[in-house]
């Protein structure tokens, strides 16, 4: 009589979410670009991770003084060549890995932490608080991300904490507008209105019912903003106000290696390619995601 | 026998920008303690209008709503918290009135979760037993709203209902999204429910026949306003509006012989 | 004999994520021209999936696994993309739910009739000699729209729901079609609106003497406006024949348990016998007999032996190893099941 004698286990309590989570994967191993995406990421993750082990020259990594080796060509000693302090670039590139992460996720963590509650309050609230944070939001988006960021950090002056600290203050509003328009479709659907009967406080509202239904949008973006943040944070450290040497940026390796181009090619190709496959990696897989997590490819 | 629910000239006006509709227009209704009111209507009737204005989802522009005597629109914050217990509503479409992202015990334990302090193990209890109330098995608890049909997704809806023991139950098309044979199984259940449970419905249907199945009363509204009413016997025998006679003629006849 | 449409032993396999959907099953039907067929059925009967398949834009995963469709003698599996295009439209035309989603909201009436027209007119069918404007104005008419200059001139969400959906029907008939499908024509709308789009369909049936499929989840819409009617249930056709013969004496158990979950509106108030039981998932249905697990009069033969076509009298044809032979449904007991 009683199904309370034996509490189902934990394939049993949790079939659902196994289910969806097969059919993520499923959905994902059918696309070929968002596979490859995964791989990058994966690589990329690998590198932060464990770059300091992997670097074949340790002592490179922030800069060497070995003017004997300045500028050599790929080999096999050095498969992306040296520098011209005589670095390895190779080491140097991996070890940038870690300094990227962390540039990606604390930007694209604090834009977030920002933003969304932003977002919620707005979408929610309606009336003149809406229209406050929603106006301020058009302000600064109405400016070129990178032109603010070079204000900012001329202002609070170069350096890699101010770099990041700028592009947080750039990339909050995206997360604002987002995060207010679901906010406004999902206000008006009846659990909402259910959980009003019920008598439910306005933060339970928004915590359980508003906020769990904003997070697939935000998933997608956040995946592509990882991307994006570390290339715009590369590009700071180009123009010198990001990352200073001989700290292993890849931006800021490109900004000296500009003026060894084009003799000496390998010096700005391989930063540079770090760069690209890690912002196309972001890509791909946000896009995949997207794609994923839209209701419509869910049933069938 | 005071009523258990009363409403007096109940009027709510939208306003958008420089133009304003009136979407109830002095409404007033009255129901007696395990008795069922239907309105029903057409769209643009104002019925689901006047379904949020007595659960107070939306603020009435004027009128007066009493319920077990109280005066629902002078209650404010935690007194209206605790009156909300007392009344409940179910929605048109339960794949919107159920939470995507929580699973069906969640949605069940909501209202002992905002309502009580029950700890974790007696609310499970209560769930259990709310499933059973609907018939659906007790390993639901564990499944997502996208997993169910839609009948079963209104079950839990109703279950999620009456799980504070209201004494009103306000249904706005509680059956217009479901296919013939589940809406019979639901209205065969609330009839049921109604006499087990001793509740007062509020029933809200465009579905002239299931309005006569279930109603002691009936309202007819157009357009905002309170075209007729009367019990349901008096209206369907004997309408005395041309709106209402227009509406019972033109429902689609099924049997034959 | 010439059928139209002829639907023989066709089955449709869907598969999805969760595995293969038995979506249709050994469906039999025929059309003949100057019929009106109206085929009822709920959720996941296969109704839609069916008509859709008619016209050949039926769901792009599925996978034929037995039967044919036939239109005019010809099997529609041969037909060509351009084959199909020059068909739909034309020789067959289709009427959706909602009207609004159906016309274009920046376009003028007169534009969107105009094109219609043109249309057919390139394709060589439309014989009238009239100007477009004039055969718009015709059209209009036809389905009963009382101011037809001021339709003409306006967009479709200056348009009422019942007066978009005449709008649909007139595009629809403006071929004229050898056959129309209506999907749910009348589902979106107002009862009393609902009342006059069919009254209107009925009309149109007796004077231009349409041949006419229409489904629908509403009995009563069906029987306002078909002569003949197919019940569906769970992928398979369970009865067929004269509709005010199958609704006043019901051949198959699912049909009478259908009718008998209808509230009435004049009479007295019987209590509703509901159908226990749910809708079958079709990813594994019930072997032999799809609603057996749900019929008061299953028996051991019904989940074994998938069942025969039987015919009671007249052309009623009934899918059932016990037919009801149009007696009352028996008198279940107060047991409730899983309901």
């Amino acid at each position: 009589m009683s199904d309370l004698a034996v509490r189902p286990g934990f394939a049993e309590r949790n079939a659902s979410r196994i289910r969806q989570w097969r059919l993520v994967v499923h959905l994902l191993t059918r696309s070929f670009s968002s596979m490859l995406g995964l791989g990058l990421i994966v690589l990329f993750l690998f590198l932060a991770a464990f770059g300091p082990w992997l670097a074949p020259y340790p002592e490179d990594t922030m800069g060497a003084v070995k003017l004997g080796q300045r500028l050599l060509a790929p080999s096999w000693a050095h498969p992306f060549g040296t520098d011209e302090m005589g670095a390895d670039i190779l080491s140097r590139v991996i070890v940038g890995a870690r300094t990227s992460l962390w540039i990606g996720v604390l930007i694209t963590g604090i834009g977030a932490g920002i933003g969304i509650p932003l977002g919620i309050l707005a979408g929610y609230s309606g009336g003149w608080v809406r229209a406050v944070i929603m106006r301020i939001t058009d302000i600064f988006l109405a400016v070129p991300g990178l032109a603010l960021a070079l204000a900012i950090v001329a202002a609070i002056g170069p350096g890699i904490t101010n770099c990041v600290i700028a592009l947080a203050i750039v990339w909050w509003p995206g997360y604002v507008r987002l995060v207010e328009a679901k906010t406004l479709a999902v206000k008006e659907e009846l659990h909402v209105e259910a959980a009003r009967a019920l008598g439910a406080k306005t933060f339970w509202i928004l915590r359980r019912h508003i906020l769990p239904n904003c997070v697939t949008p935000i998933i997608v973006k956040a995946s592509m903003d990882m991307g994006m943040a570390i290339l715009a944070a590369a590009s700071l450290g180009f123009i010198g106000l990001g990352a200073k040497p001989p700290n292993p940026e890849w931006g800021a390796m490109i900004s000296v290696a500009r003026t060894y181009m084009p003799d000496w090619w390998w010096y700005s190709a391989f930063p540079g390619l770090a760069i690209f496959l890690t912002v196309l990696g972001f890509n791909l897989l946000g896009d995949g995601l997207r794609d994923i997590l839209d209701p419509r490819s869910r049933d069938r | 026998m005071s009523a258990l629910l009363e409403a007096r000239n109940l009027t709510k006006v939208f306003q958008t920008g420089d133009t304003s509709f009136k979407a109830v227009d002095d409404v007033s209704l009255s129901i007696e303690p395990g008795k069922v009111l239907g309105i029903v209507g057409e769209s643009g009737s104002g019925k689901s209008t006047v379904a949020r204005l007595i659960m107070r989802l939306l603020e009435p522009t004027s009128g007066a709503i009493h319920v077990e005597g109280a005066d629902l629109l002078a209650l404010r914050g935690e007194a209206l918290r605790k009156m909300r217990r007392h009344m409940q509503i179910v929605f048109q479409n339960p794949h919107s009135a159920l939470n995507p992202r929580d699973t069906i015990g969640a949605a069940l334990a909501e209202p002992y979760r905002v309502q009580t302090d029950l700890g974790g193990a007696e609310i499970e209890r209560k769930i259990i037993e709310l499933l059973e109330i609907v018939s659906l098995p007790a390993i639901f608890r564990y499944r997502y709203p996208h997993e169910l049909s839609g009948g079963q997704k209104q079950r839990i809806c109703i279950a999620r209902a009456i799980a504070l023991e209201p004494r009103l139950l306000v249904l706005d098309e509680p059956t217009s999204a479901l296919d013939v044979s589940v809406q019979a199984q639901i209205i065969a259940f609330l009839q049921d429910l109604q006499k087990r449970l001793n509740l007062t419905y509020l029933f809200i249907s465009h579905n002239l026949a299931v309005i006569r199945y279930l109603s002691d009363d009936v309202l007819v509204m157009k357009s905002g306003q309170v075209v007729e009413s009367g019990t349901t016997d008096a209206i369907f025998r004997n309408p005395t509006q041309e709106y209402t006679r227009r509406l019972i003629a033109s429902a689609p006849r099924t049997h034959f012989s | 004999m010439n059928a139209l449409l002829k639907v023989d032993n066709f089955s449709l396999d869907i598969p999805t994520f969760d595995g293969v959907l038995k979506v249709l099953d050994r469906i039999d039907l025929k059309v003949e021209a100057g019929d009106t067929l109206g085929i009822v059925g709920e959720s996941g009967c296969g109704k839609t999936v069916l008509v859709r398949s008619m016209m050949g834009i039926g769901p792009a995963a599925a996978k034929r696994t037995s039967g044919e469709i036939t239109f005019e003698g010809k099997p529609i599996e041969e037909l060509t993309e351009d084959e199909w295009r020059a068909i739909r439209g034309q020789t067959i035309s289709m009427i959706f739910q909602d009207p609004m989603t159906y016309l274009n909201p920046l376009l003028t009436i007169r534009r969107q009739l105009g094109d219609v027209i043109d249309a057919h007119r390139r394709a060589g069918r439309d014989s009238s000699a009239l100007p477009t404007n004039a055969r718009a104005a015709e059209l209009l008419t036809q389905v009963q729209i009382p101011d037809v200059k001021r339709v003409l001139a306006s967009y479709p969400h200056q348009l009422s729901g019942g007066m978009r959906q005449r709008v649909l029907i007139a595009m629809a008939l403006a071929g004229p079609p050898r056959l129309l499908i209506a999907d749910e024509p009348t589902t979106a709308l107002d009862v009393t609106i609902q009342a006059q789009i069919l009254e209107l369909l009925h009309d149109l049936v007796e004077r231009l003497n349409l041949t006419v499929v229409m489904i629908s989840h509403d009995v009563g819409a069906i029987a306002a406006v078909s002569r003949r009617i197919a019940v569906m249930y769970a992928g398979t056709v369970v009865e067929q024949g004269d509709a005010r013969s199958v609704l006043a004496n019901p051949g198959h158990p699912y049909t009478a348990g259908l009718l008998a979950s209808l509230p009435e509106i004049e009479g007295p108030r019987k209590p509703l016998d509901p159908i226990p039981g749910f809708i079958p998932n079709l990813i594994d249905p019930p072997s032999g007999c799809r609603f057996h697990p749900r019929c008061p009069r299953a028996t051991e033969v019904c989940a074994r032996v998938v069942p025969p076509r039987v015919v009671l009298g007249g052309d009623q044809i009934v899918a059932c190893h016990h037919p009801l032979h149009g007696e009352a449904p028996a008198a279940r007991g107060a047991e409730e099941t899983d309901a």
